[in-house]
């Protein structure tokens, strides 16, 4: 359900993801989802002139990633897993970076503050399945997100 | 190997077929204005209704020459026919499986050395349980092939 928000509906305000895959694969770990693409729109002839000249052309990429509980998160969880996000955005110059943590419980509260008050350039995004609660880190690209996805 | 496939998809896509009728009947539209007058006297009060008949014919031949998809799947592979032209291949020969979407339309991209492309909108499939099929059938024929 994610996946097609990005894709497909809201996350379309944010960048156009126009490549998804599965168990990808990112220095020892694995995401459930890795989505990448640009953020020029496409669509019909105005539109295509219209981003062509007024959206910067970046390489965007957000990893969803399914965990067993939101207990699991740390600062260590989460500086081991952007760190990894950055040095592959080095590697393939990709301009804005999103992770996505699902998970079925209601996060703790210091949990919660930790995505929020999160440094650095990535949104951090925990998605809570079931409540359909999102907590968002209070950046640019995690507000962003935010405001676009209809979860 | 395309008879023991057992799933089969193979939609007409009636849009396409009346984009090729369009054409067809813009073109003869455009015959009559090179015919001579006696000639097109004499077909007028029939030429609309042979034209349009043409035009369907047409549309649908040259669709179902050139466009027409039809894929047939099973675990261990599939074939793609698109108009004449048949592609067999058989699933443990790709290692990735991505989901792409160009303008307006998803792909199931299968990757190689040379890599294959399944036109899953132009299929009238869902795109994401497709792929999780697709998935599915890779990983499997690459476990029982190792």
């Amino acid at each position: 359900m994610l996946e097609k928000q990005l894709m497909v509906k809201g996350g379309r305000w944010v960048a156009e993801f126009t490549e998804s895959e599965r168990n990808y694969k990112v220095g020892d770990l694995t995401f459930d989802v890795c989505l990448s693409g640009g953020t020029r729109t496409k669509g019909l002839f105005l539109s295509r002139i219209l981003s062509y000249f007024v959206l910067p052309n970046y390489q965007v990429a957000c990893y969803i990633a399914r965990i067993p509980s939101s207990n699991v998160i740390s600062s260590e969880f989460l500086k081991k897993r952007l760190m990894l996000i950055r040095e592959r955005a080095k590697e393939e110059e990709l301009k804005w970076n999103w992770l996505f943590l699902v998970t079925e419980d209601e996060p703790s509260a210091k949990v919660a503050k930790m995505i929020e008050e999160g440094r650095g350039d990535e949104g951090v995004l925990l998605y809570n399945h079931r409540s359909r609660s999102l907590v968002y880190s209070h950046n640019l690209l995690g507000k962003r997100m935010k405001a676009c996805l209809k979860l | 190997m395309p008879e023991t496939l057992t799933e089969k998809v193979c939609p007409i896509r009636f849009f396409d077929v009346f984009k090729l009728f369009v054409i067809f009947l813009a073109v003869q539209m455009g015959a009559t204005l090179v015919m001579p007058v006696w000639f097109y006297d004499i077909i007028r009060p029939y030429f609309l209704f042979v034209a349009v008949a043409i035009s369907i014919l047409l549309a649908y031949i040259v669709y179902m020459r050139a466009q027409h998809l039809e894929l047939s799947y099973d675990d261990a592979g599939f074939s793609l026919k698109r108009g004449k032209t048949l592609e067999t291949r058989k699933w443990k020969e790709f290692h990735k499986v991505l989901l792409v979407r160009t303008d307006g339309d998803f792909l199931v991209r299968l990757q190689d050395g040379e890599g294959f492309e399944l036109p899953v909108s132009k299929l009238k499939l869902d795109p994401f349980s497709f792929r999780m099929k697709t998935l599915r059938f890779v990983e499997e024929s690459r476990k029982g092939s190792n």
